[in-house]
């Protein structure tokens, strides 16, 4: 089963959850509504054809405009793999989590929202990952800029040249 | 040594009880405490070099080489690093239990001391309750352990303290019904004693005086391990659980004090069990006077070191236990065997008279079933030398 | 009667604790010695390298993945290396996959051997760990000997290998797979054997089939629980559809599953699959090509995105890079094995003893940098 196949089998399973089929210039993904994306991870993970029952990794994309996460969920079932990204607003990135339906998503959400800020909705402890608790912005969004100072620590360097 | 204060005394014309007295306990202070600085201190060290350099060989590595003849004088320059270094006390800590508590440890082990025989009559003193000052004075050691790991207001420590409470209050009690079968074969406390009612031949030892004395000895050594923290019950200062345990928090000389404790500990185990079990110092009477006396303290100290060999052996060897097979290990198997073995003893003294035929006989079957197990040992040693690939082993013990 | 009041205790383990393997921490609550809860705080060790794999080129970059996993960085280069491959389409000399092969092979055992060894010395067996890095020693002198260096390589580079083998170095190779060959049966017997090590790991830290694939465990991790999966086999690379190997599995031939045993004896198993892997190399080493590396000036892929999964000894190592058309990535995004595995302790840590918890976080051989990149 290929990805248009999974395609066709979600747009049965969740009306409306699968938005388009990426296949170029990216790498094939599904993309997928933000609002919906629960449903979608459940029915992947659930489906009898489906069984995606193992997420490799989550993280996020920063698109300009909007905020992405990119998922990629495994069946080893079925030894496929499937690409799924959720677009949210760069003003307001909110989207559900999906820590209860794969538990690796917990620790992948909380590093996305550390590095990128993208919200996790209902997620049970949403704190910063790996940077400190009182870190200000989130690194790898494009217009991050790096703080020269932190808890009133020079982070600039004199070369004396 | 009593002649000698006599005459001192006679030389100064001093008359009277106070005078004997005085210089009698002055004397006898004067030489035990000679003795503890002069033959014990650097025996403990270098043991912990003979440790370090054995473990260095069993994992193929060198070990201390370099301060003295083969590192031999190692413990010396540690010991100076150690006075040297600052003595941190933490803010936190309860300042006086921290200060006492690494004395206690070490006047608990060096105490037992003044009761282990090193010859027939090389003895600080020789007790009528030897054996029960030996059990009495070492459970000073965990009091020590325990102030320390609670005034070091550290959590680790106060569990590593914790840990060897409990560790040592429950071996105690197999140890010391050990102890009481080979002291009910006996018919004494006192150490020299004990000695003195086995013989020079591995016949007479108690160790083979009968089946309940043997399995005993095992019960004996393993809870003596237990008692001194060594591995595979060095829980409470399991490294890699809880970082040193109770002597997280300290250094300097209160740290080489620990130290110190634990290596003459080692020593202490293995000559009680060498003196309950493997016959102490006694010798064939080839000898007499002098020679007699330097053929026993190379007896007793080559059996002892044999042990304590042993002890070295079995820490590199093996891991560590948790806390509660610990426990289950002692409640559920030792305490009940060593009942049985007191028991066991007591009826078997009954039934077969001391010296009698089928006394030696018995004695001689245990000796072989002891030979055998050595050599079924030995065996396994050599077919796992033929598999190994010696020739790896290409570290020089003596580089 | 009133019942006595009982307090948890918190305790604070790491960041410099003996048994968190690098710079970690766990924030404990405990009754005495059972763990109530245990939190995971990482990021102690984060240098930010998926940043600088945004400012840094496709080539340049590739320093920075030795340090992503510094036990394994052969396998991390690895890695990096199929992911730009396929990005850009470049081709790999048949040659340079066989040293690949030997060398991330070699990597992985001299990886396990420190996962045994420290795993040995958590649990209070000191002498494995030596034994372990002795023989690690050697891996680490064939390394020097194909590139220099001992721990960070850089050896594997985009379109092949960064040096062909030196005169007789497969040889070399030859005799050292021999004699460890040996050195595992010696190993297991000083310690896999071990009655007090066995009583210590059966039925601890339990991850079963469905745990384990909830929170991404990869690796030997996953097949310990008894999921046959290795990306090698079922998303092969390199040139491993061409050699045959056995992929132990928790539960069928080990006896045990799920348990921190299962994870110990499953590594053991899998250096011999590896020194079986090297042998096959070495026997079909192509000598006849000369070729080492595809010459690129520049690395400069289309637009477009690439996940690219490797088996690391840690379990996978995924590279997920998103190209904007320039000699930089767009985002670079690294998932590792340890992440996965260490986000399971939350889970698995309540109701252990601590001493029990050190040999979890051992046994699921987590590497604090991978983690935290």
């Amino acid at each position: 089963m290929n990805i248009e196949e999974v395609d066709s089998r979600l747009r049965e399973g969740v009306p409306g959850g699968v938005l388009e089929l990426h296949k170029g210039p990216y790498s094939p993904h599904l993309v997928v509504d933000a609002e919906k994306i629960r449903e979608v991870c459940l029915f992947l993970r659930d489906d009898g054809a489906l069984r995606f029952d193992y997420l490799t990794h989550l993280t996020g994309l920063d698109c300009g405009e909007l905020l992405c996460t990119v998922y990629r969920a495994l069946s080893l079932l079925h030894k496929r793999t499937v690409a799924m990204r959720a677009y949210v607003p760069r003003e307001d990135p909110v989207i559900d989590t999906i820590s209860d339906i794969w538990a690796s998503a917990g620790w992948f959400e909380r590093e996305a929202y550390d590095l990128l800020g993208i919200r996790y909705r209902g997620h049970a402890d949403l704190r910063r990952l790996l940077l400190p608790e009182d870190w200000e912005g989130h690194p790898l969004r494009k217009d991050y800029v790096d703080p020269l100072r932190y808890q009133d620590i020079d982070n600039t360097r004199d070369y004396g040249i | 040594m009593q002649q000698l204060l006599d005459r001192f005394i006679e030389s100064r014309g001093w008359t009277g009880d106070w005078a004997i007295e005085l210089v009698y306990f002055l004397g006898m202070l004067f030489f035990a405490v000679a003795l503890l600085l002069v033959v014990v201190t650097p025996f403990t060290g270098i043991v912990s070099w003979a440790e370090r350099r054995i473990a260095a060989r069993m994992q193929s590595r060198v070990g201390p080489n370099r301060v003295g003849p083969q590192g031999i004088l190692q413990w010396a320059a540690d010991g100076l690093k150690c006075i040297l270094k600052e003595d941190l006390i933490p803010e936190d800590a309860d300042r006086i239990l921290f200060t006492a508590a690494p004395y206690l440890v070490f006047c608990g082990l060096f105490g037992a001391f003044a009761v282990l025989p090193f010859s027939e009559h090389l003895v600080i003193a020789d007790l009528d309750a030897g054996a029960f000052y030996v059990m009495a004075i070492t459970s000073l050691v965990p009091l020590g352990i325990i102030m320390s790991g609670w005034a070091s207001n550290n959590k680790w420590s106060l569990l590593g303290g914790m840990r060897s409470a409990a560790q040592i209050i429950s071996y105690e009690i197999p140890a010391a019904l050990s102890l009481l079968a080979v002291v009910l074969a006996a018919g004494t406390l006192s150490l020299q004693g004990i000695i003195r009612a086995q013989g020079w031949s591995p016949a007479d030892w108690f160790l083979f005086r009968n089946p309940f004395l043997f399995t005993g000895f095992f019960y004996f050594f393993v809870a003596n391990l237990a008692e001194g923290n060594r591995t595979p019950f060095d829980l409470p200062e399991a490294e890699s659980e809880l970082v040193a345990g109770y002597s997280t928090e300290y250094s300097g000389m209160r740290f080489a004090f620990f130290m110190l404790a634990e290596w003459a500990n080692l020593y202490v185990v293995a000559s009680v069990v060498n003196v309950a079990f493997l016959g102490g110092w006694n010798v064939p009477p080839i000898a007499e006077g002098v020679v007699l006396t330097i053929l026993q303290m190379v007896v007793f100290a080559a059996k002892s070191l044999v042990l304590v060999f042993v002890i070295i052996w079995v820490r590199w060897t093996l891991p560590r236990l948790r806390v509660d097979q610990m426990m289950l290990l002692c409640w559920k198997y030792l305490v009940p065997l060593s009942f049985l073995n007191v028991l066991g003893t007591a009826v078997w003294m009954m039934i077969v008279p001391e010296g009698s035929a089928a006394g030696r006989v018995a004695s001689w079957l245990l000796v072989l079933v002891g030979l055998s197990l050595s050599g079924l040992f030995g065996l396994r040693v050599r077919k796992n030398l033929k598999d190994a690939d010696v020739g790896r082993l290409y570290l020089n013990p003596f580089s | 009667m009133k019942a006595l009041r009982t307090e948890d205790m918190t305790l604070n383990m790491g960041p410099h604790h003996p048994s968190t393997h690098g710079v970690l921490r766990f924030i404990l609550t405990s009754d005495g010695e059972v763990v109530h809860s245990c939190r995971p705080d990482v990021g102690y060790l984060h240098r930010s390298i998926e940043k600088i794999g945004e400012i840094m080129t496709y080539i340049g970059f590739m320093p920075y993945t030795d340090r992503v996993d510094y036990v394994c960085a052969m396998n991390a280069n690895w890695g990096y290396a199929l992911a730009v491959e396929k990005l850009a389409k470049i081709e790999v000399p048949r040659r340079a996959e066989f040293l690949r092969a030997i060398v991330g092979e070699l990597n992985r055992i001299s990886s396990h051997l420190v996962a045994l060894g420290t795993m040995a010395m958590d649990l209070g067996a000191i002498t494995p760990f030596p034994w372990a890095l002795r023989e690690r020693e050697r891996v680490n002198d064939l390394f020097e000997e194909i590139c220099g260096a001992r721990l960070t390589h850089n050896y594997v580079w985009i379109g092949g290998v960064a040096f062909d083998a030196p005169d007789g170095w497969l040889e070399k190779v030859r005799r050292f797979i021999d004699s460890f060959e040996k050195m595992i049966p010696e190993f297991n017997r000083l310690i896999t054997g071990n009655k007090i090590f066995h009583e210590r790991l059966v039925g601890v830290g339990v991850i079963d089939r469905k745990t384990a694939l909830a929170y991404g465990i990869s690796g030997p991790n996953l097949r310990a629980s008894g999921v046959d999966w290795d990306i090698r086999r079922d998303i092969p690379y390199g040139i491993y559809p061409e050699l045959a190997f056995d992929i132990p599995i928790g539960g069928d031939a080990l006896g045990c599953i799920d348990d921190g045993y299962a994870r110990f004896v499953i590594r053991v198993r899998e250096m011999e699959e590896s020194l079986k892997i090297v042998r096959q190399c070495l026997d079909r080493f192509p000598h006849e090509e000369k070729e080492h590396r595809t010459r690129i000036r520049k690395v400069k892929p289309p637009v477009g995105s690439v996940y690219v999964a490797s088996e690391a000894p840690r379990g996978e190592l995924g590279f997920f890079i998103v190209s904007n058309g320039t000699e930089k990535a767009e985002r670079m995004r690294i998932r590792t094995g340890s992440f996965t595995a260490m986000s399971v302790v939350e889970k698995i840590a309540p109701g252990l003893m601590v001493a029990d918890l050190v040999a979890l976080i051992a046994s699921l051989d987590v590497v604090a940098p991978e983690i935290d990149r």
